[in-house]
């Protein structure tokens, strides 16, 4: 993949599926670098996500949504944004609390895709994989676009805000 | 007032939410403990929030945000069933999708499954405005400190 390439799909994937998430985007992810195996995110250290006061270690939660974005974008540049991806499940192990201070790494690899179904493994760490914080395999429903249902949803949503 | 007293006296009270202040991530999702009317556990609460959201077009809650209240009911119900001051650690969490979760409060409850002398097994189920309809379910297991009277081998 060339330098033009990856910016091009990197700047896709900040936008719509960081940027445009407000979750994602409250915690602060960044889109760090893409390849034919995999996506890579980082996640800045933030205090307001201590699961701890006095550790200052991060909340596993924090680990969840960061590596359920990672892997969903994973599978999203694998199908080409062809379909919608939703998180089947999500198996994470945790390996050892986050030390304060740092940033974190999220690797994905949507190593394997059928017409129906997206599996995804992916690995938190700090600098390099020799300091692993969490592991996680993962499996997605892919659903192709339907409009009208979206139109639908838009709608009725719409009316119960009249409604209220 | 420091975490461990927070700790001891949620158990004094059974107020849990007292403990959440000093957990910032807690705070920052917004989420409060309820002790469950019908049985011994926590109840977990995540009112709606525009932070929470996954997916704005199909009006989706975040699956982190999701994972997040089910990983700290798993945490509190964890704790609330040991004897420890500190907060349980978590092993693992392996969570099932089943139902997007609508821009609605969420709330979570918990099963035991099995405690151990150092390992308590949950599973840990979300839902809406329905009980019997989940969002969301997750069987997590969580080190504590020794438990008295826990089972012993494995964990």
């Amino acid at each position: 993949m060339d330098a033009e390439k990856k910016a091009q799909i990197g700047g896709f994937i900040q936008k719509f599926f960081i940027d445009g998430v407000p979750h994602n985007k409250a915690i602060g992810m960044r889109f760090l670098d893409i390849s034919r195996e995999y996506v890579r995110f980082a996640l800045d250290y933030n205090p307001r996500f201590a699961g701890h006061p006095e550790t200052g270690v991060i909340h596993g939660g924090v680990i969840t949504a960061f590596m359920d974005s990672c892997s969903g974008a994973a599978v999203m540049s694998k199908i080409r944004g062809k379909s919608r991806a939703a998180t089947l499940d999500l198996r994470i192990d945790y390996m050892k609390p986050a030390p304060p201070g740092e940033t974190l790494l999220c690797e994905a690899q949507c190593y394997h895709t059928t017409r129906h179904i997206a599996f995804v493994r992916a690995e938190t760490f700090i600098d390099s994989k020799d300091e692993l914080i969490a592991t996680s395999s993962a499996t997605f429903a892919l659903m192709p676009f339907d409009i009208s249902k979206m139109q639908e949803a838009f709608t009725e949503r719409s009316a119960k805000k009249d409604q209220a | 007032m420091n975490l461990r007293e927070a700790v001891l006296r949620a158990r004094e009270t059974g107020d849990y939410s007292s403990i959440l202040p000093h957990i910032p991530y807690a705070d920052f999702l917004g989420i409060r403990f309820e002790r469950d009317p019908l049985g011994e556990g926590l109840i977990g609460h995540l009112p709606f929030a525009e932070h929470l959201i996954g997916n704005g077009r199909v009006g989706a809650l975040h699956g982190g945000a999701i994972g997040a209240l089910l990983e700290f009911t798993g945490t509190f119900n964890a704790l609330h069933l040991s004897s420890a001051l500190t907060i349980p650690k978590t092993i693992s969490l392996t969570i099932e999708y089943v139902r997007q979760a609508n821009f609605e409060d969420t709330f979570c409850r918990a099963e035991l499954i099995r405690q151990g002398r150092r390992v308590t097994n949950l599973r840990v189920m979300a839902y809406q405005n329905d009980p019997t309809k989940l969002v969301a379910a997750a069987n997590a297991h969580f080190l504590t400190e020794p438990v008295e009277g826990g089972e012993d081998q494995p964990g």
